[in-house]
């Protein structure tokens, strides 16, 4: 269903359909089922062990840990029936999983996190370096990690993003955002 | 009947001065932006602007602030259609089919499906309110903690519905987003549960910060992860507006949807948030092919987005009539009428009729302008798809940071969304679907405070949920529910075993 | 600590430039925004005061004053982040009784308001008001607490620990009574079961349920403060009508970390001063049920230290406390 045509190109098959051109399997004893019901049950496990120390009952009859437990008990059942009803099928990859071409993106989010409104690592400080430099850091950290990136149009669309971003969070809408406090003082 | 006419008469003649008309262009202006702004709420839009209003006229402020909250909630709708991020709950719903129509070329179609159908919903649910605000006040009171636990039941039943994959694992992702919904410290005792002494979990994990790291974020590492997979809408873009044929086969379930919002609009907490899942799922029942619905089909965007505009709208009504807000926003418009020295209730209706169905007209006059300003920015939006992924998606990253920081001021929730991103990744990988989760999520929260408000009202007594006539059929809707969706999911499931091998 | 720039665009010479880094003296106070941190989100109550009071504050101050919000924590954050903050000035926190003298008897707090923060001044003190729903058949607060010791009465609350839940506790403990305690997320869904009869009764804010109270729909048994409340004259006091020395109210005041240099607080409290004699500040606080309040400095920190100790009496007899 996914092969009309050639330009158009299909950007998530919906599950339960077939995948195109499915990479060598990396893990077929395992399969993507199987690790689907497995996460599950390992989920359920670590739901119980982070609400272990929740009373189950109180005064009024529900504790604050009744409901966690009890749906951390479902979660390891519903992982134990996923694995029963998909034990028999073969096992289908998952396909790669390629955490580096998403680095750069997380290292982008990261590095906003921390310039927007400077945070300390023990003695280490980074100062508040505002919307002016985390702006700009987000887009082109992220964007490297386009296959076709192209840096200098890379850069002039971080500067025009950035003071769009400014001008829209900052001032038409008045959200108390910092923008460079170093340079303008908030 | 005659008497709502000349009310409504006299509503337009307030709202529709130039004056005002300007008032309602801006704050639909505004709301619209705001809603497209991934985590950029009207909630915080609204309480900034609040100070500037007490310069304006009484009628004017309310008309502008009003015009922001319906603004923001079909502006939402555009980014959850276009790039598959719902800014709030009721958004991941047109997400679902929406972005799908976008992938294949139909963004047109689907973002003029929901600004038609708003523009029903809202003419309707105005109709409504005008008509039916005092015995849907009272419908609205029925509903205690019991009542409103059994409805989350029955909502928590409808997620399944969503869901076009596994059964098993579509009841897995609502138990995990309940699950989640559980995070942080307790309504009853103030006890911390699960946040491993992590300080930004005590008051929970922020829907905003899950949707925007399980949806935006998850769908960039899914593109980036398989570039050859992305990136449909630039191959072909399709017709701007549906056309009268399209608008024929969606007017059903415009229709139906309308109603739904209009009727859990009133209730309180908030139960505007069950219209868009009720009207998807009550689309895709009635549907000749329900198992289309999941991969872009234009009844699974126009009836979701008709109810959420009507339950937006219908939510006004216990603030009119009995002064009580039932969300956020509303509370920050009780807050904008008691700065203009305006108590809301019963007497705003009979001290100034004029304020009073003036605001209701606006609400009108509020929907027609926005269909006047995004029919014509439905053809901005989809330009903007032309723009090459590896500017565009670098853009969805600052806008979505910047969304999130301005949350609490907090870089770590721009971090634990990074890190929900990773797990929505994980998620497409395994083939679990995440709307479910996101609707466990939303509902769970409710769901829990109901329980524990009516078992301390009921000295821990289960019956109470079958006593109460309301609660005792809501259950019973939600089991037969229950047993029409498992029914056919299971046998689909099989089928679907099959087609694989 | 980078704010030179205003300084440089007047020309001051270099060497003054190496003074900015050290706390501004009072005389340019303030020479750059001076940010007021909210504990809780865009939209409550407590938001809604700030920002009202930041507005007039700027004129009074002679500079821009900013609002943000850092909620988290159970309001806890605030605290903390003004806590750590520079103490000169820039940063300070609007505070009201549930961070500032509730939570330290029940949260295990980072910051201790009592230590780490500096009171300023009070802004505003607003009472509750006590609340019968149309199902409940009572006529005075008398009748109320008879019918409490007769069988335990439900009531709502606006959340766990918050004013409206402190103040019930006391009325209960005062009365010798007990009360079942149902809480909610916020006043309106709880005024909402209220009126369906799912609660017996709730003690909450003043606008949010005066309109109610004043066409029939709800009966306001009584008023929490020390003195009638001006827009419900015929509604006694608690004290006066049932228990002689209750007292509750939500307050709300400005405060700094410790250490702000002497100047600069006095020039915060003359400026909080100039605001709260506003007609215009003292008629939105009417509004909000609340009336100005001018305990400074010394004073404002003493009656934050009676509070304390008094809800923490109240907050352990009803043994409320996270492990």
């Amino acid at each position: 269903m996914s092969q009309d045509t050639a330009e158009v190109i299909q950007v998530d098959v919906p599950p339960g359909h077939p995948t195109s051109p499915a990479p060598p399997p990396s893990n077929p004893w395992l399969g993507r089922e199987r690790i689907a019901g497995l996460s599950l049950v390992a989920f359920g496990l670590f739901a119980l062990y982070a609400g272990a120390d929740l009373p189950f009952r109180s005064e009024s009859g529900v504790g604050s840990g009744m409901l966690p437990r009890a749906l951390s008990i479902i979660l390891i059942v519903l992982g134990a029936v996923q694995l029963a009803v998909t034990w028999k099928d073969r096992p289908e990859s998952t396909g790669r999983w390629p955490i580096r071409d998403m680095l750069p993106v997380l290292i982008g989010v990261f590095l906003f996190a921390i310039t927007i409104r400077g945070h300390h690592f023990g003695s280490f400080e980074v100062p508040t370096l505002g919307m002016a430099v985390a702006t700009p850091l987000a887009v082109i950290l992220s964007g490297l990690a386009a296959k076709d990136v192209r840096l200098g149009e890379l850069v002039i669309f971080a500067a025009i993003l950035t003071a769009v971003c400014i001008g829209l969070f900052r001032y038409a809408l008045g959200l108390s955002l910092p923008v460079a406090p170093w340079l303008i003082g908030y | 009947m005659m008497a709502m006419f000349e009310h409504l008469g006299l509503g337009l003649s307030v709202a529709a001065t130039l004056q005002n008309i300007f008032f309602c262009f801006l704050g639909c202006l505004i709301g619209t932006l705001v809603g497209v702004l991934p985590g950029v709420g009207p909630v915080a839009t609204i309480s900034i602007l609040l100070p500037v209003t007490l310069s304006l006229d009484p009628t004017g402020a309310l008309i502008m602030l009003a015009g922001i909250y319906y603004g923001a909630q079909y502006g939402g709708s555009t980014t959850a259609i276009l790039v598959n991020i719902p800014g709030e709950a009721t958004a991941v719903v047109t997400a679902i089919d929406g972005h799908e129509m976008a992938k294949k070329g139909q963004a047109g179609l689907a973002l003029g499906l929901a600004a038609i159908g708003s523009f029903i919903a809202g003419t309707i649910a105005t109709i409504v309110i005008a008509a039916l605000a005092m015995p849907m006040t009272r419908l609205g009171l029925l509903f205690g903690p019991a009542e409103y636990f059994s409805l989350m039941i029955m909502g928590l039943v409808l997620a399944v519905v969503l869901a076009h994959g596994s059964l098993v694992k579509a009841l897995a992702m609502i138990v995990a987003g309940v699950l989640l919904s559980c995070v942080g410290a307790d309504m009853e005792t103030g006890r911390e549960r699960m946040t491993f002494d992590i300080y930004m979990l005590t008051d929970g994990i922020e829907f905003v910060v899950l949707a925007m790291g399980v949806f935006g974020f998850g769908e960039i590492f899914k593109n980036l992860a398989d570039p050859e997979k992305r990136d449909v809408m630039r191959g072909k873009i399709g017709r701007l507006l549906p056309t009268l044929t399209e608008l024929r086969q969606n007017l059903g379930a415009i229709l139906r949807g309308t109603g739904l919002g209009s009727v859990l609009g009133v209730l309180p907490g908030n139960g505007a948030i069950l219209a868009p899942f009720a009207s998807y799922a009550l689309e895709k029942r009635i549907s000749d092919r329900p198992q289309d619905f999941g991969t872009g089909v234009p009844q699974a965007v126009a009836g979701p987005e008709s109810a959420n505009n009507s339950g937006a709208q219908t939510s006004f009504i216990p603030l009119l009539t009995l002064g009580i807000p039932p969300n956020a926003v509303m509370a920050l418009m009780v807050g904008a009428m008691m700065i203009q020295g305006i108590v809301p209730g019963p007497q705003v209706i009979q001290n100034s009729p004029d304020l009073f169905w003036g605001l209701v007209a606006s609400m009108w006059i509020g929907n027609l302008m926005l269909v006047i300003i995004n029919l014509p920015l439905i053809g901005v939006w989809v330009k903007l798809l032309k723009v090459p992924y590896r500017l565009l998606f670098p853009a969805i990253v600052a806008f979505c940071c910047i969304g999130l920081f301005s949350i609490s001021n907090d870089g770590a929730q721009v971090i634990m969304a990074g890190i929900m991103g990773l797990v929505g990744f994980a998620l497409y990988k395994l083939h679990f679907e995440p709307a479910p989760l996101a609707l466990g999520f939303v509902l769970g929260r409710l769901l829990e405070e109901k329980l524990r408000q009516a078992l301390i009202i009921s000295d821990g007594s289960m019956t109470t949920f079958v006593t109460s006539p309301l609660s005792l059929g809501l259950l019973l809707v939600g089991a037969a529910a229950l047993v029409i969706a498992v029914l056919p999911s299971i046998r689909k499931s099989r089928d679907e075993i099959f087609v694989e091998d | 600590m980078f704010s030179f720039t205003r300084r440089v665009m007047l020309g001051v010479t270099a060497a003054s430039l190496a003074l900015s880094a050290l706390p501004a003296a009072a005389q340019d106070y303030p020479s750059k925004p001076v940010t007021i941190v909210v504990s809780y989100a865009a939209g409550g109550g407590t938001d809604a005061i700030a920002r009202v009071f930041a507005a007039r504050l700027e004129e009074a101050l002679g500079g821009r004053v900013i609002v943000e919000n850092r909620p988290g924590a159970a309001a806890n954050m605030g605290t903390d982040v003004v806590a750590k903050s520079q103490p000169d000035g820039y940063t300070l926190l609007i505070g009201n009784q549930g961070p500032m003298v509730v939570n330290p008897h029940i949260f295990k707090l980072r910051n201790d308001p009592a230590e780490t923060l500096d009171p300023i001044a009070m802004i505003a003190d607003a009472q509750l008001v006590v609340v019968a729903g149309p199902s409940l058949e009572v006529n005075s607060m008398q009748e109320l607490l008879e019918k409490a010791k007769a069988g335990e009465l439900v009531y709502g609350s606006a959340g766990n620990a918050s004013a409206s839940h402190v103040a019930t506790l006391l009325l209960g403990q005062m009365a010798g009574v007990k009360l079942k305690h149902v809480p909610y997320k916020g006043a309106g869904p709880a005024i909402n079961d209220l009126l369906g009869g799912h609660v017996d009764f709730m003690v909450t804010t003043v606008p949010s349920v005066i309109v109610l109270v004043q066409d029939g729909t709800l009966k306001a048994l009584a008023v929490t403060g020390k003195e009638r409340f001006s827009e419900l004259p015929d509604v006694p006091t608690v004290a006066e009508a049932a228990l002689p020395d209750y007292s509750a109210s939500a307050w709300y005041g400005l405060l700094g970390p410790t250490g702000l240099p002497q100047d600069v607080r006095d020039k915060l409290a003359a400026a909080t001063a100039e605001t709260l004699s506003d007609p215009a500040f003292i008629e939105s606080l009417q509004k909000d049920g609340g009336v100005p309040s001018h305990l400074v400095g010394q004073d404002f920190a003493d009656f934050m230290a009676a509070e304390r100790a008094r809800w923490g009496d109240v907050v352990k007899a009803a043994d409320i406390k996270v492990e």
